[in-house]
């Protein structure tokens, strides 16, 4: 096993929980929320779909190249956890990679993490450290990717401010535990009609500014309106990561058994 | 290193039968599919260094994996040819290989049938696992990492029951998969046997080589994933890989194969943010060769317990520690130490916005004394091109497994660029 792929297993994972958190609803609300955590709340409670399919391309241009990364990824929702699969369709060298992943809504537990590599036919249990770690080459750090429960953070509304058709509400979030985050806080801008982040700033523990997310391609699929295309910014880096959701289909009654560990191994 | 004329038989005759299965299940079938294929070509360089500079092998790979995935049928196939002006163990400079190669079949839900040549790797722990025991070493390239060696895919049909968080493995290898001792002459030739094939050339001794065991091999393993912790039972009767060198009589020896059984528990477990891996192996009539000269068993026991951990955002450390005890052993045989320790080790680090990792890795026994280090560079500043250098460091007393080979410090470099 090359050291790339060794790097994908031991990383790779984390990128279940940001495509988990792309599928939202839009429910309509008749008060404006009160504060920053009601901001959050609508965010996390308009996900209604069940399960989900869909493919996610990465492009990362840097120095003149462009690296591009394809992942199949299926989701399924159970009482208690959320199960994902991701499977790595390029680059080539990581062909054939499936990730598993039981995320908890308990934050006290930790969330059960398996990699199926190929080359050796082996399914392995990993942990989910490394989250300060860049994913792939990328952009984006792992713990970007994974899906932050709403008790995790403190918010805090700061403003209302006109964006795109909309008024998006501006609120902050600071993680409770920092220990093992590169961030001191995000700038979240949600918009208020379909309660979708459109902007997230990222602050170092400096205050300094790290990077900027941009979602654009909002699209109503299956009554449920999702972003299909994320650019990030890297503010210290001379680089840009687009990311572009494709083949997004919601509620196709996935089996249980996709999710089922031995199934992995071939 | 040359396979016997009874292996070659038998390996197409099982591979004639995988391509009958692909047939009658492609004609069978109604579903339509189509081929997947992608691989890499790679330009690899070895020479040896400490004895001054010796080129070792020049292999020039071109490796494809090819793949149809059907609902009830899935194909695996991994070939490919290499091409090495510089080995001197091969019978030809140019050399087709067939990895893998096998049909799984899924007759109902929850079973699953393999047929054909696979690669099966059971254990947790990294490089060093006590349980592996299904697939050879392939010996005349056997250097995976500082701490794994390279194995070949075995022959074998495989039934496995798929619960919702447990599984049950059955795996029968119709003739045993076994070690093929390095060629005369090869630096992976083990010094004993090197010794003993030179008298036999010389006619001071006779010296009969085995060919492969007629028996087959039956592996067993019921796995269970939980919260947290997975956890294995591993069963397996059949050959220890590399053969015994037994004497017959006077001036007459032979190398044989010999078989054992073996009994495993094998635990991988979350720990806060890292795991905790366990593998713990009983074979209680290990085959050894004697102080007399002949065949003799003696229980082995062998512990492994590893802990991975990312360090920081780029750094990762990976760290095991091993004993392995031979219960019933005398001075003069084989293992007469009786008792091995020591630990692995992974260390890597990546840097340029993470096109070039950095890393050793490498095992210590702390009571035979001998070890393996190897540093090493990769550098991929595209998906499809990467670059390793790296460079063995192999010591130990000459009477010792690694120490016999520390003439073979060994200076790689490799160019691999990926094709789809």
């Amino acid at each position: 096993m090359n050291e790339r792929l060794n790097h994908v297993l031991r990383t790779g994972c984390a990128v279940l929980g940001l495509l988990s958190a792309s599928a939202q609803a839009a429910p309509e609300y008749e008060t404006p929320p009160a504060d920053g955590r009601e901001v959050s709340r609508r965010v996390e409670a308009v996900d209604t779909s069940r399960d989900r399919r869909q493919v996610i391309t990465i492009l990362v241009e840097r120095d003149g190249k462009t690296l591009k990364r394809v992942l199949e990824s299926d989701s399924k929702r159970y009482d208690g956890v959320r199960k994902d699969l991701m499977r790595f369709q390029a680059p080539t060298d990581v062909r054939g990679v499936k990730y598993l992943t039981f995320n908890y809504e308990d934050p006290a537990r930790h969330d059960d993490m398996w990699v199926f590599m190929p080359a050796n036919n082996l399914l392995r249990r990993i942990s989910g450290n490394g989250m300060r770690g860049v994913f792939m080459r990328s952009d984006l750090y792992n713990e970007d990717l994974r899906k932050r429960e709403l008790d995790d953070d403190t918010h805090r509304l700061l403003r209302t401010e006109p964006c795109l058709e909309t008024r998006c509400y501006v609120v902050e979030r600071r993680l409770k535990d920092d220990s093992e985050s590169n961030y001191g806080r995000r700038l979240v801008w949600v918009r208020g009609d379909i309660w979708l982040p459109v902007r997230i700033e990222y602050y170092d523990k400096q205050d300094r500014l790290l990077k900027v997310d941009e979602y654009s391609g909002f699209e109503e699929i299956q009554g449920i309106w999702m972003r299909t295309r994320m650019d990030v910014t890297s503010m210290r880096r001379d680089s840009h990561t687009t990311l572009l959701f494709s083949d997004i289909r919601f509620d196709q009654g996935l089996s249980d058994d996709l999710f089922l560990q031995a199934r992995l191994r071939r | 290193m040359l396979r016997s004329p009874r292996s070659a038989v038998r390996s197409c005759r099982l591979r004639a039968l995988c391509c009958g299965l692909i047939a009658v299940v492609s004609a069978a079938s109604a579903e339509t599919g189509s081929w997947r294929y992608d691989g890499h070509v790679e330009s690899r360089y070895q020479g040896l260094t400490r004895q001054g500079m010796e080129t070792l092998s020049l292999r020039q790979r071109l490796w494809v994996n090819l793949n149809r995935q059907q609902a009830s049928w899935e194909l695996f196939a991994k070939a490919g040819v290499d091409l090495d002006p510089e080995r001197h163990d091969f019978d030809a400079t140019l050399e087709p290989r067939l990895h893998e190669l096998y049909l799984n079949l899924r007759p109902v839900s929850d079973l699953r049938l393999s047929v054909g040549r696979k690669r099966i790797l059971w254990g947790v722990a990294d490089g060093r696992n006590t349980m592996d025991l299904i697939n050879p070493s392939d010996n005349r390239d056997p250097l995976a990492t500082g701490r794994s060696s390279t194995r070949l895919a075995s022959d074998l049909v495989a039934l496995e029951w798929l619960g919702a968080q447990q599984s049950l493995e059955l795996v029968w290898l119709p003739w045993a998969a076994v070690d093929q001792q390095a060629a005369f002459g090869s630096p992976w030739e083990p010094d004993a046997v090197h010794a003993l094939r030179e008298a036999d050339r010389l006619g001071e001794l006779r010296l009969e080589e085995a060919d492969d065991p007629d028996d087959s091999e039956l592996a067993l393993r019921y796995s269970h994933y939980g919260q947290g912790l997975d956890w294995y039972l591993v069963y397996f009767d059949g050959y220890r890989d590399d053969p015994l060198v037994e004497r017959l009589g006077e001036g007459m020896l032979r190398t044989g194969y010999r078989r054992y059984h073996a009994y495993g528990a094998q635990v991988a477990l979350g720990v806060g943010d890292s795991t905790l891996r366990l593998e713990l192996a009983h074979k209680p009539d290990y085959p050894i060769t004697g102080g007399d000269g002949r065949m003799t068993r003696t229980a082995r026991t062998q512990l492994v317990v590893g802990w991975d951990y990312q360090l920081d955002a780029t750094a990762y450390l990976n760290l095991q520690l091993y004993v392995d005890r031979f219960h019933d052993v005398e001075a003069d045989d084989e293992y007469g130490e009786g008792q091995y320790a020591g630990l692995t080790l992974g260390l890597s680090d990546r840097y340029l916005d993470d096109q070039l990792t950095l890393g050793v890795r490498g095992m210590a026994d702390v009571v035979s004394g001998e070890s393996m280090t190897e540093i090493y560079a990769e550098y991929s500043p595209v998906d499809d091109w990467s670059f390793q250098l790296g460079h063995y460091f192999i010591d130990g007393p000459a009477d010792s497994g690694l120490g016999q080979f520390a003439d073979n410090w060994l200076l790689y470099a490799q160019l691999t660029h990926f094709f789809r």
